[in-house]
């Protein structure tokens, strides 16, 4: 018996010693965590050239780990010699969350045509070290770019093409934002679509006429009803310009409603402060099965600020059925109140997101407000302002039939 | 007799005369009263954009939104509004939205359509380095072109998404650059 309690006491004493050496280890491990990071902004400014322009550009450094460091500034790209820095090396303080900084930009009198780049890079440096040179372990760098476009002689168009699926009224809607970076006016854009199943042209689609001026930019849109069968397809866009042409852009899409769908979102059994079970209830319209499906919510509060961020395990969702997502959710520093979230669900490289409206009460979690961005635009209800549009035109009319009754009752008189 | 009626007969047309251009007077000024008055009505319920001012570069995302005398706002990539977002900010109970990084134009819509602003919202580029996990990961918001510079010079790694982490060969004397992807 004494035996049995000694070896307790043994067995309790190296229990005590090794939780001794793990919290060593783990403080260790947690006062020298490596990680670095290092944000900037805007990532980057964009601007027409103009000769001789001098001015200065302001960006700021952000640190995200908010710890202590030096910052390294280079400069590079063809823009390089246009370009002054003040200082090279800068610190930070761990209480230092961002600096602001200006770079001085000095254009020549004449660039060539097309886009000129530089790099303002801010290299993370530990906080003993004032050069990259001496820096031997990895490290991270950011950078804010410049573009500047210099005009193009006679007529030039950059174009971007975007496929918008607008699924309760199958509609696609294909946009092509053109930029006009040539010097002269250009007098007629149109844009073809050609839409393709399987590598075969099945439709050719072409878009209302514009005119552009230099420098400005434009949109060039079309809605297409589709009638073929739903699935993927791909589209070729170009743009046709007072007799010349840009490239092609390709880009896929899908026709009939997209292949995942939220049909609901719940909480049972909820009370403020437990973890909330969160059910999404997803569709798979494919004929084949969805595989590593991943939801994430993200939760904000009213100043937007992000409190939570939740990731589901990987989902396997059969062909043409049903399934339910789970997510958990730890409420104990969470109040009673109304909170904005929004919901994406990853698959087969696609992802379908919602916003919902979280209203959180003592016993109870409802969602609501799916997809409250937008409003389609064709609104019919009358509102106070075309009530009172209405109110005025009708005063309007009135006076103004009352005045031509009045004048031709005096010329009686 | 006749001239003393002919008399009064001058005096009567000159009274109805008066009458009618004194009418005529105040008819005219209610008329013009009137065109004022929906002229300043007009003036004073046509929308007016207080936030963002015309122009403005702002670093945050959520944008609130500032207008009078209107009840839903415009918001494109486009001057035109060739593919306008229709936003009725008190029927959805929300005072900011959210934008990603870009040029954006604004207009509200009242009596009258408000004059047209623009705003831009700046990207954000962020990358962090975890060494522990040898892993990268893109912690702004927008796609990041990766880069690895060494000694040997300079290479293309990856395109990264927003939030994505991308294991790495970590290597010493490396600086693992983020720039925002062309797109």
């Amino acid at each position: 018996m004494k035996i049995k309690k000694k070896l307790i006491f043994n067995n309790g004493n190296v229990i005590f010693n090794s939780l001794i050496v793990l919290i060593f280890l783990i403080s260790l491990i947690v006062l020298t965590s490596n990680i670095n990071a290092l944000g900037i902004t805007p990532g980057r400014t964009s601007m027409d050239f103009s000769s001789n322009l001098q001015k200065e550009i302001s960006f700021s450094v952000i640190n995200s780990e908010n710890k202590n460091m030096n910052i390294a500034f280079t400069v590079q790209g063809d823009l390089v010699n246009y370009i002054e820095m003040d200082k090279e090396v800068i610190a930070f303080n761990k209480n230092e969350n961002s600096k602001d900084f200006k770079y001085k930009l000095n254009l020549p009198k004449a660039l060539s045509p097309g886009l000129h780049q530089a790099e303002i890079i801010a290299t993370e440096l530990p906080e003993d070290i004032e050069d990259i040179g001496m820096v031997v372990k990895a490290t991270v760098s950011v950078a804010t770019q410049l573009y500047i476009y210099v005009p193009y002689p006679g007529k030039y168009i950059d174009v971007n093409f975007d496929i918008v699926n607008r699924e309760n009224e199958n509609i696609i809607d294909f946009y092509l934002p053109i930029i006009s970076r040539g010097e002269e006016k250009i007098d007629k854009v149109r844009g073809i679509i050609e839409i393709y199943k399987n590598n075969e042209k099945i439709r050719t689609l072409e878009t209302n006429e514009i005119s552009i001026t230099s420098g400005s930019k434009k949109e060039l849109n079309l809605n297409w009803e589709p009638d073929v069968a739903p699935g993927e397809y791909s589209a070729s866009a170009k743009v046709i310009y007072d007799g010349e042409s840009t490239r092609e852009i390709q880009k896929a899409f899908n026709v009939g409603n997209g292949s995942l769908g939220v049909l609901g979102i719940s909480v049972n059994n909820f009370k403020l402060g437990d973890v909330a079970k969160i059910k999404i209830l997803v569709q798979n319209k494919l004929s084949d099965e969805i595989e590593k499906a991943i939801t994430n919510l993200k939760v904000y509060d009213s100043q937007l600020e992000e409190i939570v961020d939740l990731k589901s395990q990987d989902y396997t969702i059969p062909a043409k059925s049903n399934k339910e997502m789970i997510l958990y959710w730890d409420t104990e520093k969470i109040q009673k109140g109304q909170y904005s979230s929004e919901l994406k669900i990853d698959y087969n490289n696609e992802f379908v997101s919602k916003n919902f409206k979280i209203e959180v009460n003592e016993d109870s979690m409802y969602f609501s407000g799916i997809g409250f961005v937008v409003s389609s635009g064709d609104n019919k209800k009358i509102s106070t302002t075309n009530l009172l549009i209405i109110v005025i035109v009708i005063l309007v009319l009135i006076n103004l039939i009352w005045f031509v009754w009045w004048k031709r009752h005096k010329k009686k008189v | 007799m006749q001239n003393k009626n002919m008399g009064n007969k001058i005096n009567s047309n000159r009274e109805n005369k008066t009458k009618i251009s004194k009418k005529s007077k105040a008819i005219i000024i209610l008329q013009l009263t009137f065109i004022l008055g929906i002229f300043f009505f007009v003036y004073f319920f046509a929308p007016k954009l207080e936030y963002p001012k015309d122009n403005a570069i702002l670093n945050k995302k959520d944008i609130g939104f500032k207008f009078k005398n209107a009840n839903v706002i415009l918001v494109d990539t486009n001057k035109e509004f060739s593919s306008p977002k229709e936003i009725d900010l008190d029927s959805l109970n929300i005072t900011n939205i959210l934008f990603e990084p870009g040029i954006y134009y604004w207009r509200a819509i009242g009596i009258l359509k408000s004059p047209i602003r623009k705003f831009t919202i700046n990207s954000n580029v962020g990358l962090e380095l975890n060494e522990e996990n040898s892993t990268l990961k893109n912690i702004g918001d927008v796609q990041l072109n990766i880069t690895k510079k060494n000694r040997s010079g300079i290479t293309g790694l990856v395109i990264l998404n927003i939030d994505v982490e991308y294991p790495i060969d970590l290597e010493a004397n490396t600086t693992y650059h983020g720039g925002q992807y062309e797109n």
